[in-house]
């Protein structure tokens, strides 16, 4: 204790090309108030046996997962730790619906088994054949810094080697008029968009990232950003850092990736880009800072 | 740090009476809460379920809560077992503003939304209830009485979620982040849920009777649990007294099935395992176990190879409470820790009520009464769809002195 901790790989499906770096040279301009995800061509990676009962956050959650893992080199991870805010919406909507307008009756149970949120990561597991620890984080936007402090927390603790860590979540056509109508999403801010967001920790430095220096996710509001910021560094050793800092906040990301309840994965996942290839010693993720509560990480290159 | 982290305090509510005291007397007594439903609308009125015999007026009314106010059921059932468990802490607010608070939820506020969901499609209704759809909107109004918690999360493991709260929570403390932390969960019935289980061809038209011959589903019940987690170190500092101790636990994944266990029970074997190594204790060291027991046909006779596999033919007594309150699914894991450490506290094995004949594999329950035990070291179960397989060990404050 306390074991450093890295990012071996990360990758994403979202608004802009999937499972590539693309947006951070040539992001795609986004318009309009709503952008369903890029999606890859599914068959390519899931045998349509296997993703034809699979719902699309299923599909995109397995994608992004078993890619993570076969760029860091792992087959089967210790742990298993998944953030999703809604979970798969578009079963829980089916479900609910049918229950709504056609009553108690002849439903179907595939819709409800799909629509627990540790459906994510107990399907992963299932294909994986992986017996170790998992567990679901459902908390808003801090349900992905809930995941990646549970990982940090249990290498630090020697439980586990590595970990995938991932955070999907998807805005089906009923979610947007519906979190439009509650004001989460609104013309004139971001597009509603959808994430899904996977990456492998682990305390082998081989081939990584970067590094992951600290990690916390807070309740409190009542300190500056600049505070935050300053805390976040000296907490992660580098508080008389004085090379090249990125700061990556909500208000930089949204125009990239969308709003979004997974947007602070989205955050770690291009600090861990950025950093990797060079464009940044470290990088500052304030995430979820719109929310009830941020989540604040520090990557800094492997030394 | 070796573990044994001190439980300083414990809060319950279920369909067997809110609070400690009420359920412990239906323990003894042998009292089911389980029969029909009085206050969740539904067209299945006639499954049994084990119902939390307050109203959500009476609830908001216990909890101080304006009655105009919507607030998610699960939120107000954790309402009751939180200031249960925070009043038998002796905590303050001071002590909250530094403290994290773990809650483990499915349902969530699902109750509020499935009377809204229609009007919410065409943009009616008041839009400031969907906040409350999510698990964090439940957790948040959960805690939201007792003042600010300097860090809250919701874990969502389907039935094993509470008991996977007070897994990490006790881990953040190991790891030095917190001092406190306050962990365990809450589940409501809804209609949503009940019709999912009922979709799936699990419930019970019977009263459950968890590992008989006969057993032909579950029940479903709800309510919520907290316990009080805390250094050993602050807790003397604190001058706490501690209720038991949490000295193990494990989490494996069944890796098997969305929704069914493995027939040898491998996720279960796994949890139990590293319940045991954790704590650094033998099988033989274990007194009783709360087994996760739902009274379906494959939940019992996977849980009865786990046990087999760890116990071989030294099986402790082992009993099943689910035909008390009924599956309270997310929040099982931390209702029955607080049933486990009454159970040390008192020394007595709780019946495994409705349970007459042996199944072949099957275990064979607690069925007589038994009081003056002594009860040192207990394994408690909680199994959740997808495989999510967790298990606490729990341990009597005599066993640390």
């Amino acid at each position: 204790m306390p074991e450093r901790i890295f990012i071996k790989s990360a990758c994403q499906i979202s608004c802009q090309s999937p499972l590539a770096e693309e947006w951070i040279d040539s992001p795609v301009a986004l318009s309009g108030n709503y952008l369903r995800s890029q999606d890859p061509k599914f068959s390519d990676f899931i045998p349509p046996m296997h993703s034809r009962r699979m719902g699309l956050l299923l599909k995109r959650a397995v994608v992004t997962s078993e890619v993570a893992l076969r760029k860091a080199g792992i087959t089967v991870p210790d742990a298993i730790i998944t953030g999703t805010a809604l979970g798969c919406m578009e079963n829980t909507e089916k479900f609910l619906g049918k229950i709504c307008r056609e009553g108690e009756n002849m439903l179907s149970p595939t819709d409800f088994m799909q629509s627990t949120h540790n459906t994510i990561s107990s399907l992963i597991a299932i294909r994986l054949h992986a017996n170790g620890y998992n567990c679901t984080y459902s908390h808003g936007e801090s349900s992905f810094g809930s995941a990646l402090l549970d990982a940090a927390v249990q290498m630090r603790l020697g439980k586990i080697r590595n970990a995938l860590v991932g955070c999907h979540d998807e805005t089906t056509e009923e979610t947007f008029r519906i979190l439009t109508h509650a004001g989460y999403f609104s013309e004139g801010e971001a597009p509603a968009t959808e994430l899904s967001v996977s990456m492998v920790l682990s305390t082998d430095p081989d081939g990584a990232l970067c590094e992951l220096r600290s990690v916390s996710v807070e309740n409190s509001h009542s300190r500056t950003a600049d505070d935050v910021y300053r805390e976040a560094l000296a907490k992660a050793g580098l508080a008389d850092f004085r090379g090249d800092v990125k700061i990556l906040s909500d208000e930089g990301f949204s125009p990239i990736f969308g709003k979004n309840l997974s947007l602070p994965a989205a955050e770690v996942y291009a600090g861990a880009q950025m950093v990797g290839n060079g464009r940044c010693s470290v990088a500052v993720i304030v995430g979820g800072s719109c929310g009830r509560s941020r989540t604040v990480v520090v990557l800094s290159e492997k030394c | 740090m070796p573990l044994g982290i001190p439980i300083v305090g414990a809060g319950v509510i279920s369909a067997i009476g809110n609070g400690m005291h009420r359920t412990l007397e239906s323990l003894l007594e042998k009292r089911s809460g389980i029969g029909p439903v009085r206050y969740l609308t539904t067209e299945h009125g006639d499954l049994p379920c084990g119902e939390v015999p307050l109203s959500n007026a009476e609830l908001k009314e216990l909890a101080g809560i304006p009655q105009d106010r919507i607030v998610p059921r699960t939120a107000l059932l954790g309402i009751q077992a939180l200031h249960e468990a925070l009043g038998t802490a002796g905590l303050s607010r001071e002590d909250i503003s530094k403290a994290a608070f773990i809650s483990g939820t499915t349902v969530g506020g699902i109750d509020i939304t499935e009377d809204r969901f229609l009007d919410y499609l065409s943009g009616k209704g008041d839009p400031s209830l969907i906040l409350l759809h999510d698990c964090r909107g439940t957790t948040d109004a959960t805690s939201a009485p007792f003042g600010d918690f300097a860090f809250s999360t919701t874990i969502s493991t389907a039935c094993s979620s509470a008991a996977n709260a007070i897994i990490y929570g006790a881990d953040l403390i190991r790891a030095g982040l917190f001092d406190i932390v306050v962990a365990g969960g809450a589940e409501s019935l809804s209609r949503y849920h009940l019709n999912g289980f009922n979709s799936l061809m699990i419930l019970d038209r019977e009263k459950c009777r968890p590992f008989d011959e006969t057993r032909n589903g579950l029940n479903l019940g709800e309510g919520a649990g907290y316990v009080v987690l805390e250094s050993p170190s602050h807790a003397e500092k604190r001058g706490a007294k501690p209720l038991a101790f949490l000295s193990g636990y494990g989490n494996a994944c069944d890796a098997f099935h969305q929704t069914a266990s493995s027939p040898e029970g491998d996720g279960a074997f796994l949890a139990m395992k590293e319940a045991l190594q954790t704590a650094g204790l033998t099988p033989s060291d274990i007194d009783y176990v709360n087994a996760h027991g739902t009274s379906t046909p494959n939940n019992d006779a996977s849980e009865s190879a786990a046990l087999r596999r760890i116990f071989g033919d030294n099986m402790p007594p082992v009993s099943s409470t689910k035909g008390y309150t009924g599956h309270t699914t997310s929040a099982s894991g931390s209702i029955e820790a607080v049933f486990c450490i009454l159970a040390m506290r008192e020394g007595f094995l709780p019946v495994n009520i409705g349970w007459k004949t042996p199944f072949e594999g099957g275990i064979v329950p607690v069925h007589e009464d038994s009081r003056g035990v002594r009860i040192g070291h207990v394994l408690c179960n909680a199994f959740g769809f997808g495989g999510n397989d967790s298990s606490l060990l729990l341990s009597s404050v005599n066993t640390m002195k």
